[in-house]
This record gives C-alpha cells, structure tokens and sequence, in this order.
C-alpha cells in the first residue's frame, strides 16, 4: 500500500512539474489504420516501401512519438498488400532526407511548409494524427482512431502530390 | 397479387414473366471533385478494414459506413453467416435482423418480409445479388430456391427496411436485400463445401477465384443440393405434385482493370431448381424454375465524376404443376441498362445522377393448352430518372435526399382468350411514379446517433396483374381471370425515428427504431365476379380481375442489443413489435393485420474457444393468421397459427485455419414446428465440412 501511494503521488507530483510521462499521439492502432488506406490508392504501392517519420527536434514529445511509429514499423507491422516497410526517422530541418520514401509520417508538432513542399514534390503520401495539419493542406491523410475511426481527407494535398484514391475512399472520408 | 377468400369459382394458376432495359447518365460542369480512378467494382474488403466495419451502398446509392446510413438497415457479415444455424439466406436473415419475417413454406421455399404484409410471392421486398435484380416480375416475387448463389462466396448481406424505390426502383416498397459477393478483381474466394443432412440432403458448393495480374480476375462459382421435402401433412390434392427439391447453379464473373481509370465487369449465370412452394393462390404446390441472366459493365472516371453503367438480361422460365401431368407456366425477361454519375461538389456535397431504361415481358408458356389460342404477351417499357443528394451541412450532421421518377408504359400483345372483358386496345397504360427518401443523420457525439427519415415508396402492379389473361373450364362455367390495366400503383410511405447508442461498458451497440407506415391502394383480387357474361356458349363467363381495394396502416419498432467480447463471446437480442390496421375491403379480401405477428423477440448467442465455435439461435414468434388455399374448396380461407417457438444452432470444429467441419441446424427442438398454415416445417441439421484456400 504504501509503495502504491509513493508511485501516486510521485505521478502527480511528475504531472505538475510536467515531468508527465508524454503521452504519444498516435499509437499503433493509429498507424494501422492510417497503413490501411495504401490499398485505396489508385497506384498502388509494392514491395520494399521507405516511411520517412519526420519529427521536429525541438520537441520532445514529437521526437518520442517519431522513435514510437518506427519502432512499431521495425517490429514487423505490415499493410495489407504484401508490402514491406523500412522507417527512417528525419528530422523536420533536414526534409532531403525524406528522398527515396514513399511515405511520411508527419509526427505531432513537425507540420510545416517545408516538410509539406518536399512530401508534394516528390509524390509522397503524407499521414498524421494531426488533423490541423490536414486541414491546412500540408498533409494528405489524418487518422483518428479511437473511440470511432474518421480519416481526414485533405484533397488539395492529394491532388498537388499527384495521388489519387478510389472513389468510395473519397465518398466515405471527411474531405476538409 | 393478393388473395382472399374467392366466392366464385375454382382456385386458379399462373404463369409468368418480364423484360427490361435502360440507358443514360449526365455530366457536370464546373467544380466537379471527382478522385482519379473509376471503379466497377468497390474494394469492401479494403474500406471494411480501414473503418472497421461493413460499408454499403445500399442505403443511398452512394458508398456510407454500416453506422452511418440514411436508413434502417442490417448488415450481415460473413463471419455472422459462417456462425449461422443454416446456409440458407433466408433462414439467415431470420436470424440475424430484426422485424423480418421469414415464412417457410417447404423445406427449400421461403418468403421473406419485413415488419408485416406476409405473403405468399412476397412483392414488396426487392432482392438483388451485387446490384442484379434477382427479383422476378412476373407475379412480382423472389424464388429464394434458385438463386444463383453459393452461400461461401458471400461478403455481406445488406437489409433495408422501409421503402427504399427512390434508389432501386418499384416494389422495394418493404425493403431490398441486396446480396454482395467476393470481387473477383479484389478478393480471393475460394472454397469447395460438400454436406450431408436430415431430408436427405446432399450439397456441394464450390468457388474459385483466378488472378489475371493487375489486369483483373475471374471468379467461378457452382454447385447445388439433393433433398427430401417435408413429409408434413397438406391435403391428399397438394400431395399429388409433391417433388423433392432441388437446385443446381453455375456462374461466371470477372472485372477487368482495363486502364487507371477504367474498369469493366462481366457476369453470366444459369440456375435450375425444382420443388413445392407456396403459390399465388395461396397453395402448395411443385414449381420447376431455371434462370438465366448475362451482364456487362464499366466504370470510368472522367473529370466530370465517376460514370458508370450497369446493362444485363434476365430470362426466367416457370411451370407451376397444378397437377401430375399439368403444368402451367410462362417466360418473364427482363432488360436493364443504366448510366449513372457520382460526383463531389466541394468537400460537403455528394450526388450521385442516373438515367436507367428497362424493358419487361411476361409471356404465358401455356396458352395454347388452356383456352387462349395464342399466348398473349404483356409488357413495359420504364424510363427512369433519379438522382441522390447528401449534404453535410456540419460535421455532425447529414442531410440525404433522393428522387426517382418512373414512367410506365404497357402494351398487350398476342391473341388474347375468345371475347375477353378487357380488349386488346384497352391494355395500354400510361403510369407515372415518383419515389423519395429523405433523411437527416444527427451524430450526437461519438456514442450516440438519431436519424430521422421519410420514404416514399412505389409497388407497380405485377405484368400477371396488369395483363395476364387465363380462363379455366368448369362443368358449369368458365372462370376467367382477366389482367386490369387500371391498376393503380401501391404507395408505401414511412416515417421513421432511429437511435444507435454504443455501449463501451458493454461492448455492445444498442439501436432502437419506431415507424409509421401508410400504404395506399392496395390491389386484390376481387371477391366476386367484376363480369358475368354469355359469349356464344352455353356456358356463362365469369371474370375475376385483381383492383385496388384500400389502404392500410402499420406501426412499430424495434430494439436491438448487439455486441461482442473479446474473450470469444457475442450475441445479438431484439424484440419487435408491429401493429396493422386494415380498412374494410382490405381487411375482408387480405387480412394483413391479422397475418402480421405482434410480437417477435429473437436472441442469439455465441462463443469461440480454440477451434471450436459454438452459436445458438432461439426466436418466440407469437399468433397470426393467413389466408390459405384449398384444392377441395373455393373458399381461400384465414388459417391460425399459435405463436410458436423455435431453436437453432451450430457447433463448429476449425481442424485448421482453412478447414471447418460444422453441425448446424434450424428447429431442432421438435421434430415438426407448426410455424404458417403452409406444411408443417420439420427439424432440418446439416454437417459440412468446407475447406478454404
């Protein structure tokens, strides 16, 4: 009992000094379900896939969330479609590293222009549980997975990267 | 058509049939949002795993979320179906959604309604088999038994309750079933069935699914059943046709990928069925069916939204063996060509626009045998326009409108039977038709939903009411059942109020449902003759035509408690109750109020432990009373049938990932359950053994 009461009060005690530990945006569900959108697109995506997981430095929460989704691709998650991924983290300063990927990942706190512009040119399909991001047109998909899932659907974004998804895709997202 | 206690004259047959055909779509202008890639085909194997549940397009003709639609609506998955007491659909049905009622007339015939309005040749619930209209139009029915179908092939099954014509299209006025197999393009089913069971039954079913690389797929399904028929008592005159059933189908579908943004599907079917079923003239008797059907389409994107059309041919042949060696019949076709646009205007805005042709022809098989010298020939040509709106105004809500105006115009061609009531010239008619659904979705928050919708639905005439002609000699005068072209349509109208509340504590979803339903001019047959007249015989002829007689109104809900644990456990509870009030005529030519079950009430129960599965079905049903028929009587007369109680189930061993060797079985509590006025249904169990690769 009374080491129970040590670890409550050392909780509150880290949550009010904000040593909290942080609490990652997105989780492997997220990821998932964000993952499960590849076999909608119109060109579909196959073999060996690079994820780029961008992440802004000056942030730690971002940068935790970032060693959180590439850990959980490390570990073996797959889409569906047979398709192997390879994540690589990259910080939000240095989008050249992002060349080669497919995907991104934008983790919470690395939307930005630049990150956005980079994804575009290079034809990459941007995801991230920052629904603002998507709403801004810097992110194709947004992915909220609890406690119901909605997918956030940024057309614009899509449309500029030259990627297209099916028809039900778009009739059954919340295009913003 | 529908029956009541006939005054005059001796119970008569039918035959049957319909051709249809269609065309069109539109264009829009500017602002058009449309995504890059045109597909035929809708990948629900994807959608269904990125949302976590069953998508649809049966509610509004546009894809929604099982949770999200405009509409009552059930979806059954293919998991549910795997866990059913029965690999027929509509004993699956019966299980799984509530306010159906499922009435089993032989060991193989059902019919299939909703929340009241039984009959035999149900009319008012349209089925489909992936958009195809398997629906027959010659007395308006669907003939569950022949369905070109093997059950393993099944992604879902989607039931909609209430009018849904604005989207389908004439007699979905009690709902649609809309039956969606595996895409040869996206899936791979594959699987081979064979079973043994009580009635004797054998059954096979198979499907193979080959992959053409990117460019597409094709799929193979075939398959059918041996079986015993009740041996349930019926009168010594219905024992005289007395057959055992069964079924052989074989079908063929592929989608081609023919471009980025081009997709085309094919799709032939045959099916054969014989065995007793429950006829017009509310008896039971043999009925030999085979069905034919040929399909093609495309999808294609164009910057003026996704265009798509959807063209086949049906061909049914029916003989109704009234006796051994007598078989009446006809030949219904049916031609459907559709073009239809759905498209995006801005981000809140999605319409779908459809121009659809059908040609339908009833032609009588058998008129040279009776006293028709030519067969006469009844058809219609259906010009069609309709169109869905879905307007998200906010975030939370949904805003559904959908139109559909048909235009009918019939003709009567061929030799019609010596001086008829009704001349040929008289046979042409015009009618117009306009169905709606309307509803407004309101999401609460993310655990509660409430929709309210409205829906207005149109039940045309059958080609056997609007043209059929068939006279039937007796000692002391010829009975003449005469087509009416007058008929009015029947309108379907409802008004409903439903609420979906998650219950995460439960792991449960609980959904409630209260309607109101309208229906206007309903058609019987009448009582007495509308003619009496000597034409140069000796013999006086009487001639019976089917009118509309009056309307009725029905209420009631639904409540639903549905879930599942992850430890294996899962059930699915609902209570039902429907209340039908019948003006004058219709309560003394039909009786629906007293042939609708107040009360339904049905739980099921499942668990999954290792390989093994285990699932029980019970329902209560209580009193009714239909009209049956009598071969030693003129009279068709109301039957009761005390409420009854019925158990199903099924236990099933996964002796590999691929493999499932199960015992299902529907009634198994008694060996006969008394469940219609039709024969008694015995206790039918089955053990399969299907294997998956």
């Amino acid at each position: 009992m009374q080491t129970i009461k040590l670890l409550g009060a050392a909780l509150i005690c880290a949550w009010i000094l904000g040593f909290a530990p942080p609490v990652l945006a997105a989780d492997s569900t997220d990821l998932s379900v964000g993952l499960k959108t590849l076999p909608l697109l119109t060109e579909k995506m196959s073999g060996a896939v690079v994820v780029a997981v961008v992440f802004d430095p000056a942030k730690p929460n971002s940068k935790a969330e970032a060693e959180s989704i590439k850990a959980m691709i490390d570990s073996g998650m797959e889409p569906p479609g047979g398709i192997k991924l390879t994540a690589t983290l990259v910080s939000s300063n240095e989008g050249h590293k992002m060349a080669g990927a497919k995907i991104v990942y934008i983790a919470q706190g690395s939307c930005s222009d630049a990150v956005a512009a980079t994804a575009t040119a290079g034809g990459m399909l941007t995801i991230s549980t920052d629904i603002d991001c998507v709403k801004a047109g810097k992110c194709i998909i947004g992915v909220v997975s609890k406690p119901n899932i909605e997918i956030y659907y940024s057309k614009a974004a899509s449309d500029a990267a030259k990627i297209g998804f099916s028809q039900a895709f778009s009739m059954l997202v919340k295009q913003v | 058509m529908r029956r009541h206690m006939k005054l005059w004259g001796p119970p008569m047959r039918k035959s049957l049939l319909s051709v249809s055909y269609s065309v069109a779509v539109l264009a829009f202008a500017c602002g058009i949002n449309t995504p890059a890639q045109a597909q035929v085909s809708m990948d629900y194997g994807a959608l269904q795993e990125l949302f976590g549940e069953p998508v649809t397009t049966s509610a509004t003709g546009t894809p929604q979320r099982a949770s999200e639609v405009a509409t009552t609506m059930t979806i059954i998955t293919a998991d549910e179906i795997k866990h059913a007491s029965s690999r027929s659909i509509p004993q699956i049905i019966g299980e799984l959604v509530p306010g159906m009622d499922i009435m089993q007339t032989s060991a193989t015939a059902f019919e299939v309604g909703a929340r009241g309005y039984q009959q035999p040749m149900q009319p008012r619930f349209l089925v489909l088999i992936d958009g195809r209209q398997v629906f027959v139009d010659d007395y308006s029915r669907t003939v569950w038994d022949n369905l070109p179908i093997n059950i393993d092939d099944v992604r879902q099954i989607e039931v909609v309750k209430g009018p849904a014509s604005a989207l389908f299209g004439s007699n979905a006025a009690g709902g649609v079933v809309n039956i969606v197999t595996y895409s040869p393009l996206y899936d791979n089913s594959n699987a081979v069935t064979v079973g043994l069971g009580s009635q004797n039954t054998v059954v096979g079913d198979a499907v193979a699914t080959a992959k053409l690389g990117s460019f597409g797929g094709i799929k193979l399904t075939a398959g059918g059943m041996n079986g015993d028929d009740f041996h349930t008592s019926r009168e010594v005159a219905e024992l005289a046709t007395y057959t055992n059933p069964q079924h052989r189908y074989i079908t063929q579908s592929s989608v081609f990928q023919l471009a980025p943004n081009v997709q085309a599907n094919t799709e032939l079917t045959y099916a054969e069925s014989k065995g007793m079923f429950a006829d017009y003239a509310d008896l039971v008797d043999r009925n030999d069916f085979t069905t034919y059907s040929a399909r093609v389409g495309f999808g294609w994107q164009t910057p003026y939204g996704q265009i798509s059309n959807n063209t086949y041919l049906n061909h049914a042949e029916a003989s109704t063996y009234t006796a051994p060696a007598v078989a009446l019949g006809g030949a219904t076709d049916l031609i459907v060509s559709s073009l239809e646009d759905q498209f995006k205007l801005g981000v809140d805005h999605s319409f779908r626009v459809a121009l659809e042709y059908r040609h339908k022809t009833f032609t009588d098989m058998n008129g040279t045998a009776l006293l028709a010298p030519s067969a006469p020939r009844t058809e219609e040509d259906v010009f069609t326009g309709s169109g869905t709106w879905v307007w998200h105004p906010t975030e939370p809500l949904t805003i559904t409108n959908a139109l559909r105006l048909d235009h009918v115009a019939g003709e009567q061609t061929g030799t019609l039977p010596y001086d008829s009531f009704v001349s040929a010239n008289q046979y042409g008619h015009d009618v117009n038709a306009l169905s709606v659904n309307s509803a407004v979705n309101y999401k609460v928050d993310d655990f509660n939903a409430l929709r309210l919708s409205y829906g207005r639905g149109i039940q045309l005439p059958s080609l056997v009411e609007y043209g059929f002609n068939f006279a039937f000699s007796s000692p002391s005068s010829i009975y003449s059942q005469e087509g009416n072209p007058n008929l009015k349509p029947t309108i379907v109208q409802n008004y409903e109020i439903g609420y979906d509340r998650k219950l995460p504590a439960l792991d449960s979803t609980a959904k409630f449902s209260v309607y109101y339903q309208i229906n206007q001019d309903i058609v019987a047959e009448t009582a007495l003759p509308v003619a009496i007249r000597f034409v140069g015989g000796p013999l006086p002829i009487a001639t019976f035509q089917e009118i509309n007689v009056g309307n009725s109104e029905g209420w009631g809900g639904e409540l639903e408690l549905q879930g599942t644990h992850p430890l294996g456990f899962r059930w699915d509870t609902s209570y039902s109750y429907s209340s039908v009030a019948d003006s004058q005529t219709v309560k003394e030519l039909v009786g629906y109020d007293k042939s609708t079950p107040t009360h339904h009430l049905r739980l099921s129960l499942g668990y999954t432990t290792g390989k093994w599965d285990f699932d029980g079905h019970g329902q209560l049903v209580t009193a009714s009373a239909l009209q049956r028929g009598s071969l030693t009587s003129t009279y068709n007369i109301p039957t009761p049938v005390s409420g009854y109680a019925s158990l199903g189930g099924r236990i099933g061993y996964n002796i590999r990932d691929t493999m499932t060797l199960a015992v299902m079985g529907t009634n198994v509590t008694n060996a006969v359950t008394v469940t219609s006025p039709y024969p008694a249904v015995e206790r039918q169990v089955l053990v399969s053994l299907t294997n998956k690769f």
